[in-house]
């Protein structure tokens, strides 16, 4: 009698199976692109009314487990489409040979430095810069520079992410590799070390604790404050513009080598880079669109924008990322 | 009796055959198979783990690893015990309750617990704020956050539950002649368990040891953002840095296999086998209050434990109820209910019923076959004696021993997809949810399953039941109490996961962890606070309704 109720219990709960559509394009994502409060679906949607197609979107956690997972594909690839890879992965992906080239004809509209690929094999789709926030009710006199935060008014009063797990920990490692050298970083780092209350294993965990007012600073981008004015009617939290210049980041899309819809993947890249995805880009994914067909939004405003960028070559980052983590981790750890 | 152990064959074998499949096989392809990412190398290396374990650092990183999860394991069991004794003795108004909502913190992704915590106990969190807006303190007073101290509290917060209901389960039918008899050759009450209770509690002592002993080798967010991040490193976060940011994932796995075969080699030298049985009988419990009111002293120490444990345990979990009636606004913090009208507002966009739905459909499934697997599991084991016994508890500890993050990568390399075109997304998730929880299971149930006495068999024979009869009629009735405990830690731990899940899942599928990760990734936290009490109320009310069908 058990059995057959089971047998029932179990028969309603898969009553419910989703139909199966005939896809015509597979994106690969990050998650929270995808995600309600992200720009998936207001681009997507765009994008299914302009080509009369289907798209199958799969969001994975982060890009780097996203880029595992075409990786593992490699021999029977099941992404036509690759969407936010960003800077840091571009020498594992391209070791890889995960992506086929494509020169979209928009791409004279994109700034020369943001486009990092000789080949064309992948193609940006919106930037952003690091910065530190500051709650600007706490700190009165925000720091102005990378030393700045040295100072010991500071003390425990600063979270980061910690750049052995999160993608905007490891971009401000490179910051202050790119600006301090390798023969310097480390000694920058001892000394920012008192100053940290925390080093936590993901943004969400830092962004967190400062919006709860446990820590008045944090390591978030520059475009953060944009969203608290946007949503929360506040100019309260502020981004710290630093004399040194500040580290950028560039979300990329490439097609997967070994697509069978190379045309209608070259027709996503195209739409990628029109007023339709890119307008969308800004109070959606909190970053700047590539190419500017409309003025940024007015909350924009209070992003900073910095006078110099810093980057790394990523070629370099891929041949020494390792190295400087394991000398990181020594110098600072157990 | 030819017909039904026939019958018990095909349970085990079935067991068997879905755990291979599920766990066991993937895992042993991917071993010693090739590197996913190049193909032409095989994955396991012995030149990189020797060249690893040369290196006085990662030492020191093993060292550390298992120094926090030994000492966070014996001190929640330390905690723990007193409540187990308390629920075992006493009875008092909100007990049930009381019990449901410590299954809670496995409940809620790690991320938010993290939160709760920082806001209830951090530098400018609520218990700090009131302390020193009472007694007009300049700094906080309570500043055990961030350094090993947090660490170990918070692992002790987490998972003392486990503690408390393993050997509560147990102690709970401890005859009481075995006291008495003490009582009455002179021993006073604490020496009655130092010598007579903890020797027979042992084998349930040690069965929550291990849990959360591996829960806490398996330990990220806490072990980062508690510690204070880099000042304290252990293997995890160094696998997670391999496999998700270097993009490593030969090193990953040769230090994901390093840690399983480290910590199954340190169980298995604990492991004992199990040599007595126990007489049983339900113990009357006492009214709480009546007993305060006579004046005795271990109820009023029981009060203050309870007191102690609805504090801290229970305060995290409050703050996340707080953060999420509250928003932002204007520079200032307002009450609203606007979270809560968006989660039940039905649209376009909407996925949060959908994921309510399916987290709840994964879970309850996930759990019925845990305790399908658990049970098999924990009979075969139960009926083996020696070093045997031994290899297979270890064996079945395994799925909670290695790292999510590469199980979701050994399986997926294995599968390959093929198997999600035949079976769909949901069976696959509640299976690998299932393998992954089922040790809780066994380790729950298995104590209170060796204590039955063996004369209990034999005299249902000689009334002439079957096996299977003695096994439905008076084992499982005799056990429900720990069965159910086992199937809802099974339901939490589901509720809960989110690394495997990830590695699966894709748009047509959605849990809720999923939708509080992305909420918190929208600077919504609030909104994730909501949907995580959301998840809370479903479990308080699926667990009161499925307590209420089984008593």
């Amino acid at each position: 009698m058990y059995l057959k109720k089971l047998i029932l219990f179990f028969g309603l709960l898969f009553s419910f199976v989703p139909f199966a559509f005939a896809t015509d394009l597979t994106i690969y994502t990050y998650d929270s692109f995808n995600s309600e409060w992200g720009p998936g679906p207001t681009v997507f949607k765009r994008f299914q009314e302009q080509c009369q197609c289907k798209l199958k979107i799969v969001a994975l956690g982060d890009a780097g487990l996203m880029l595992n997972r075409v990786i593992l594909e490699k021999a029977n690839p099941k992404a036509d489409i690759l969407l936010g890879i960003n800077d840091s992965h571009l020498g594992k992906a391209f070791e890889a040979d995960i992506f086929t080239s494509y020169q979209s004809p928009l791409l004279t509209k994109i700034p020369q430095h943001l486009q990092m690929d000789a080949q064309y094999r992948i193609t940006p789709f919106d930037y952003g810069f690091m910065a530190f926030v500051y709650d600007s009710e706490k700190i009165k006199s925000p720091p102005q520079s990378l030393e700045d935060l040295l100072a010991p008014r500071y003390q425990n009063k600063i979270v980061i992410e910690d750049p052995r797990t999160s993608s905007p920990g490891l971009s401000f490692l490179h910051w202050t590799i790119s600006v301090y050298g390798e023969e310097g970083y480390l000694d920058y780092w001892k000394k920012l070390s008192p100053n940290l209350l925390t080093i936590t294993s993901g943004w969400s965990a830092a962004y967190g604790m400062f919006t709860k007012g446990e820590t008045p600073l944090v390591l978030s981008y520059a475009t953060s404050p944009a969203y608290h004015l946007e949503y929360e009617k506040t100019e309260r939290y502020q981004a710290a513009v630093f004399a040194e210049g500040h580290y950028q980041q560039v979300e990329f899309a490439g097609i997967v080598k070994g697509t069978k819809k190379e045309k209608r993947a070259q027709e996503f890249i195209d739409f990628m880079l029109s007023a339709a995805f890119q307008n969308a880009i800004p109070l959606t994914n909190w970053m700047f669109p590539v190419i500017e067909y409309q003025p940024l939004p007015d909350s924009f405003r209070i992003a900073a924008r910095p006078a110099s960028v810093k980057t790394l070559d990523f070629d370099r980052v891929y041949q020494q990322n390792s190295k400087w983590l394991k000398s990181w981790t020594r110098a600072l750890g157990n | 009796m030819d017909k039904s152990s026939g019958q018990l064959k095909l349970v085990f074998g079935l067991v068997i055959l879905l755990l291979i499949l599920g766990f066991y096989l993937p895992l042993l392809h991917f071993f010693f198979g090739s590197n996913p990412f190049h193909p032409e190398e095989p994955l396991f290396e012995w030149s990189y783990l020797i060249q690893f374990l040369s290196d006085p650092w990662n030492l020191r990183v093993i060292w550390f690893s298992f120094y926090q999860a030994f000492w966070s394991a014996i001190l929640a069991v330390l905690f723990g015990l007193p409540g187990a004794w308390i629920l075992s003795r006493f009875d008092f108004p909100g007990k049930r309750i009381f019990r449901i909502l410590s299954y809670l913190p496995f409940i809620l992704p790690s991320i938010l617990v993290v939160l709760g915590m920082i806001l209830f106990f951090g530098n400018n969190g609520f218990v700090n704020q009131f302390l020193q807006w009472t007694f007009a303190l300049e700094e906080p007073p309570f500043q055990f956050l961030y350094s090993l101290k947090g660490i170990l509290i918070a692992h002790v917060f987490y998972n003392f539950p486990i503690a408390t209901k393993t050997i509560g389960d147990q102690w709970e039918r401890l005859s009481t002649k075995y006291s008495q008899a003490a009582l009455l050759l002179g021993a006073n009450l604490w020496k009655v368990f130092i010598r007579v209770h903890l020797p027979l509690l042992l084998p349930s002592i040690f069965s929550s040891f291990v849990l959360i002993f591996l829960l806490c080798m398996n330990s990220f967010a806490i072990i980062l953002v508690l510690g204070s991040g880099v000042r304290f490193t252990n293997m995890e976060v160094l696998i997670y840095q391999l496999a998700r940011v270097e993009l490593d994932i030969q090193g990953a796995a040769c230090v994901a296999f390093l840690q399983l075969f480290l910590s199954m080699g340190f169980l298995f030298s604990l492991f004992r086998g199990v040599d007595k049985t126990i007489a049983q009988e339900i113990i009357a419990k006492k009214p709480l209050f009546a007993e305060i009111k006579k004046g005795s002293g271990s109820a009023l120490l029981s009060l203050v434990w309870l007191t102690l444990v609805v504090i801290f345990a229970f305060g995290p979990l409050l703050s996340i109820v707080a953060d999420s009636l509250r928003k932002f606004e204007n520079n200032q913090w307002v009450f609203t209910l606007q979270w809560y009208a968006k989660l039940f507002t039905s649209g376009e966009g909407n996925t949060f019923l959908n994921s309510l739905w399916n987290s709840f459909k994964i879970g309850l499934s996930s759990a019925l076959l845990s305790s399908f697997l658990g049970l098999g599991m924990a009979v075969m084991i139960h009926q083996t004696k020696g070093w045997r016994r031994k290899s297979w508890e270890v064996v079945a500890l395994f799925p909670i021993g290695l790292s999510t993050v590469i199980f979701g990568v050994a399986w997926y390399t294995f599968f390959q997809g093929k198997v999600l075109d035949i079976l769909g997304l949901t069976v696959i998730l509640i299976t690998i949810h299932a393998v992954l929880t089922f040790p809780y299971w066994i380790r729950v149930v298995l104590p209170s399953l060796d204590s039955v006495p063996p004369q209990w068999l034999m005299a249902s024979q000689s009334l002439g039941k079957t096996p299977t009869q003695y096994f439905f009629q008076i084992l499982i009735p005799w056990l429900r109490r720990a069965l159910l405990i086992g199937f809802f830690f099974s339901f939490s731990l589901s509720l809960g996961e989110l690394n495997s899940t990830m590695m699966v899942a894709d748009e047509t599928l959605r849990t809720l962890p999923l939708e509080i990760y992305r909420a918190i990734a929208g600077y919504r936290f609030s909104y994730a606070s909501a949907v995580g009490v959301v998840l809370l109320l479903v479990t308080v009310i699926t667990f009161s309704v499925v307590e209420e069908i089984v008593e």
